[in-house]
C-alpha cells in the first residue's frame, strides 16, 4: 500500500509539489471511492496548485471554477445563447414566413413555430459552463472548484446534486450524462462554515503550513539556483516570521516569490537592509510589517 | 477489527464528532483499500474519511492510540529456548514451588476485591500466568474480560493517573500476580539446586521480568481501552440527563451536573444555530437592487426578467455587561458560553464585567474558553468580597468606552440589578439607552422579587426595551434567540 501513496508522491513531485503522505493517501482513496477532496486550509498553501499538479500527472484536462457570491446555475452549469438565439431568429426571418406563411389562425401559427422550437433550444446554442463541461467531456478531466466557501448556501445545495449524480438534466434537451467521471477538488479558505452535508460528501484534506524541511524542499524545487544555506536561513526566518501573531502569516507561495526576489538582487546571505527592502513580498498589511522589523531589529 | 473500528467511531461520537451512517461506511471502504498494515496510512485513511472539521482533528489523535495500540514488541517465548530436560526441570521447580504455596498455612492477603477467590482458584491463576509469561503469550480477551468485570468499577471517564495504576494492581491480583512474587522469588534458587547452570538461569530470569513488564502495559492499555469504550456505551445516557438539566434552575446545579451541561452544550445549541441562521435566510424581501437587476440582465437586453433584492446584513453587534458576584456566577458563565457558540451569528462581541468597578474581558474571552476567562477576572479582584454598584459601572462605560456604544449596538445587561443600596443612577441608564440601539436584560432573579431588599429592577426597566427572567438554561435560550428575532 505504501507503494501506491509513494509512487503518488513521487509523481507529483515531478510536477515540483511535495505532498504529504495525507495528500497522496487522498488522491488515492478519491479515486478509488470516486469521492470529492475538500481541501480547507490558509491561503497560498497550495490547494489551487494540487489539482494542477494532479491534472498534468494523470494528463487530464484541468476544468476550473470559481467561485463567488451571487455565483449561480447560469453562469456555473449552463447558459442558452440568448443573443445568439436572437440574431438567428433576425437572420432567418424569410424562412419563418415560409413555415409560417399560409395559415388560418394564430393557434396553428402558433403550432407550426412550437414544431420548429427545437431549432433553436439545441445543443448549438447551449453554452455550457465549466459543470457542464466537466461533466459531458469526452475525455477524463479533473475539475477544480475553486473557493467554495465565497459561494452562498443555494449554491452548495445545487453542487450537491451535480457532485452525487453527474448528470444534469436540461428541460429542452432531457438528462445528459458524460462518460468519465471526473475527479472533482474542492478548495476553501475557511472563511464560512460549509454545509454538513457538502462536507459529508467529500474526504476532507486540511492543508497547513508545511514543517520546515518540507518547505525546504519545496522551496529549492521551485528555485533551483539558490544557495542551500540561503535557503536554509529564508526558510527559517520564514517560520519564525510565522511564530509571532500577525494578521496574515506569509504562505508558501509568499515564501518562494521572496526567495526568487533575493535570487533576483544576487543575495549570499540574509542582511538586514535586503530583508526590510523586500519584506513587502513576504507580509501584506502595513501592521505586520512594522511588527516584524521591530522584532528583527529587537534579535 | 471490524468490531475496533466500530468501537473507535462510537468513541469519536461520544467525544462530540458528528459521523454520520454514511461516512462510517466510507471508513470502511477506504480501509479496505487501504489496509492495516502501515499504521500511517490507516490513521490517513480514517482521518480523510470520518473527520471534516478542522477542531476535531485533536480529538481523533486522543482516541487512536486508545483504539489501535500497534503491538510494539512480542513477549519472548522463554521455554523454547531451554532443550527439553531444562523444560522439564523447569515444569517441575514450578509445579513444587505452587505445591509449596497450597501446602503452607499463610492467609493469603486480598485486596478488596468484590468476589474472593479461594485460595486455590489463586493457585490456579498463578500458575496460568506464570505459564503465560514463560511461553510468551499475550494477555487473552476472555482472561481480561473476567479479571476486570470483577475489578473495574461503573465509574466516569476521567480516571486518574493514580486511580487506574491502583485498577492495574487490583486486575493483576485477581490474575495471579499476588502469589507470583512467591513463586519468581525462590525460582533462581530452586533451578540451582536441580542443576540448571547459571547462565541458563539468568537468561531465564531477565526474559521472565521482561515479559513480565509487558504483560502490566497490555493490562495498561486493555484497562485504557475499557474505560474508552464504557464512556462510549454511557453517551446517550449522558444526552438524556443533559437534556433535563436544561430546565433546572442554574444557579443550583452542582458541579457536576454543570460540567455535563457544560460538555453538552455545543449540542444544545446547535438547534437555536439553525434556526438563527434558517431565519437570517428567508428574511422578508426588502426594495429591489437596481444594479443588480439591471447587470443580471443585460444578457436578455436590458428586460428585466429576473428581479433581484437587497439583502441586509443582519449580524447584531452585542455589548455584553455581566454581574460577576457569586450567586451570578452560573448564570454568566454560560450566557458567555452561548455567545461564545453563536460568534458566527453576531458580527462584534464586547464583553465586560462588573461587580463594583467594570473590567473588560474581550481579549481573555476571545482566546481562552469562558470559564477560564471569568475565573481570570476573578483571581484579579480584590480579596474582600465587594457590593455590587451597576450605577457607578454604568457611569464608568459611558465614560471610558463611550466609542463602543453606537446605533448598532445592542446592549446586554446579565444582572440581578441588586446594587446594595447604591445609588442606581437611572439617568446614566437613559442616556445609555439613547446612544445603544437597544438594551436586553437578562435577569435570573425571580419577578416577583423585583422590588424586594436592594434589586433596582423596577426603576431600571422602562429603560430597557427586553428584559426577561433567566433562570434555566432553557429560558436562557429563548432570550437569545429572540436577541436575533426579526426586526
Amino acid at each position: 500500500m505504501s507503494k501506491v501513496t509513494e509512487a503518488i508522491k513521487q509523481k507529483l513531485r515531478d510536477q515540483t509539489y511535495i505532498a504529504s503522505d495525507r495528500v497522496a493517501t487522498a488522491l488515492y482513496l478519491a479515486n478509488e471511492l470516486g469521492k470529492p477532496i475538500l481541501c480547507e486550509g490558509p491561503a497560498g498553501v497550495g490547494k489551487t496548485a494540487l489539482s494542477q499538479a494532479w491534472a498534468a500527472v494523470t494528463g487530464r484536462r484541468l476544468i476550473r471554477l470559481q467561485c463567488y457570491e451571487g455565483l449561480d446555475e447560469s453562469k456555473a452549469l449552463y447558459e442558452w445563447e440568448y443573443a445568439k438565439q436572437m440574431l438567428y431568429t433576425q437572420l432567418l426571418r424569410d424562412q419563418l414566413q415560409d413555415v409560417v406563411g399560409n395559415v388560418s389562425s394564430l393557434q396553428e401559427a402558433a403550432h407550426r413555430i412550437a414544431a420548429e422550437e427545437a431549432v433553436f433550444f439545441s445543443k448549438q446554442f447551449l453554452l455550457p459552463r465549466p459543470l457542464l463541461q466537466a461533466i459531458l467531456s469526452p475525455k477524463p478531466v479533473v475539475l477544480l472548484i475553486d473557493e467554495v466557501d465565497r459561494a452562498d448556501v443555494e449554491f452548495e445545495a445545487f453542487l450537491l446534486e451535480i457532485l452525487s449524480e453527474f448528470q444534469v438534466t436540461i428541460p429542452e434537451l432531457g438528462t445528459l450524462r458524460g462518460t468519465h467521471q471526473p475527479v472533482v477538488l474542492l478548495t476553501s479558505n475557511n472563511t464560512r462554515e460549509l454545509s454538513e452535508a457538502l462536507k459529508r460528501r467529500c474526504l476532507y484534506l486540511h492543508i497547513t503550513y508545511p514543517p520546515l524541511e518540507q518547505e525546504l524542499t519545496i522551496v529549492q524545487l521551485k528555485v533551483p539556483d539558490l544557495a542551500p544555506t540561503l535557503a536554509r536561513e529564508a526558510v527559517e526566518l520564514v517560520h519564525e516570521i510565522r511564530r509571532l501573531d500577525l494578521r496574515k502569516s506569509p504562505s508558501i507561495g509568499e515564501t518562494i516569490d521572496w526567495v526568487r526576489a533575493l535570487v533576483k538582487l544576487n543575495a549570499d546571505s540574509l542582511e538586514p537592509d535586503i530583508v526590510d527592502n523586500t519584506l513587502s513580498l513576504l507580509l501584506k498589511h502595513e501592521t505586520d510589517i512594522v511588527k516584524v522589523e521591530r522584532a528583527l531589529r529587537a534579535s | 477489527m471490524e468490531r475496533r473500528l466500530i468501537q473507535f467511531i462510537a468513541g469519536l461520537r461520544a467525544a462530540g464528532v458528528r459521523i454520520s451512517i454514511a461516512e462510517s461506511e466510507d471508513a470502511f471502504k477506504a480501509v479496505q483499500r487501504v489496509g492495516m498494515r502501515n499504521q500511517t496510512l490507516f490513521k490517513e485513511a480514517l482521518q480523510l474519511t470520518l473527520i471534516k472539521k478542522g477542531a476535531d482533528t485533536p480529538t481523533l489523535e486522543a482516541l487512536f492510540p486508545i483504539y489501535f495500540q500497534a503491538p510494539s514488541i512480542q513477549a519472548n517465548n522463554l521455554i523454547d529456548k531451554l532443550s527439553p530436560e531444562e523444560q522439564q526441570l523447569l515444569h517441575r521447580t514450578v509445579d513444587e514451588l505452587l505445591a509449596q504455596l497450597s501446602d503452607s498455612t499463610d492467609e493469603v492477603r486480598q485486596p478488596r476485591l468484590p468476589k474472593e477467590l479461594s485460595k486455590e482458584q489463586q493457585i490456579e491463576q498463578t500458575r496460568q500466568l506464570v505459564e503465560a509469561l514463560l511461553s510468551g503469550q499475550s494477555v487473552a480477551a476472555e482472561t481480561f474480560e473476567q479479571a476486570s468485570q470483577q475489578v473495574l468499577p461503573n465509574s466516569t471517564r476521567n480516571v486518574d493517573l493514580s486511580r487506574r495504576w491502583s485498577l492495574e494492581q487490583r486486575i493483576m491480583h485477581h490474575m495471579g500476580g499476588q502469589l507470583l512474587t512467591k513463586v519468581k522469588d525462590p525460582l533462581p534458587g530452586q533451578l540451582h539446586k536441580a542443576g540448571l547452570n547459571n547462565d541458563t538461569i539468568n537468561e531465564l530470569m531477565q526474559g521472565l521480568t521482561a515479559n513480565l513488564e509487558l504483560f502490566q502495559e497490555q493490562v495498561a492499555e486493555q484497562i485504557e481501552l475499557s474505560i474508552a469504550q464504557q464512556w462510549a456505551d454511557q453517551h446517550s445516557e449522558r444526552t438524556h440527563q443533559a437534556d433535563q438539566l436544561m430546565d433546572r434552575t442554574l444557579q443550583q446545579l452542582t458541579e457536576q451536573e454543570a460540567t455535563l451541561l457544560r460538555q453538552e452544550i455545543r449540542r444544545l445549541v446547535a438547534q437555536l444555530r439553525s434556526k438563527i441562521a434558517l431565519r437570517q435566510k428567508q428574511a422578508k424581501r426588502n426594495s429591489l437592487d437596481i444594479r443588480k437587476t439591471l447587470r443580471r440582465n443585460m444578457r436578455y437586453g436590458g428586460v428585466p426578467l429576473e428581479l433581484i433584492y437587497k439583502t441586509q446584513d443582519k449580524k447584531p453587534q452585542l455589548l455584553l455587561l455581566c454581574d460577576i458576584s457569586n450567586s451570578m456566577r452560573k448564570v454568566v458563565e454560560f450566557t458567555l458560553r452561548l455567545v461564545y457558540e453563536l460568534q458566527d451569528q453576531v458580527s462584534n462581541v464586547r464583553t465586560f464585567t462588573y461587580i463594583d468597578t467594570l473590567t473588560e474581558i474581550s481579549q481573555t474571552f476571545a482566546q481562552a474558553s469562558p470559564e477560564m476567562a471569568l475565573h481570570q477576572v476573578a483571581t484579579h479582584l480584590r480579596p474582600h468580597h465587594p457590593n455590587t454598584d451597576l450605577g457607578r459601572c454604568l457611569a464608568d462605560l459611558l465614560q471610558n468606552y463611550r466609542e463602543m456604544i453606537t446605533p448598532q449596538t445592542t446592549v446586554i445587561i446579565v444582572g440581578d440589578a441588586c446594587n446594595s443600596w447604591n445609588d442606581p443612577r437611572v439617568n446614566v441608564m437613559a442616556k445609555l439607552q439613547q446612544f445603544s440601539k437597544e438594551i436586553m436584560w437578562l435577569n435570573p432573579r425571580p419577578e416577583n422579587l423585583w422590588e424586594a431588599n436592594d434589586c433596582d429592577m423596577l426603576k431600571y426597566r422602562p429603560f430597557a426595551q427586553a428584559v426577561y427572567q433567566v433562570g434555566t438554561l432553557t429560558e436562557l435560550t429563548v432570550a437569545i434567540d429572540q436577541l436575533f428575532r426579526e426586526n
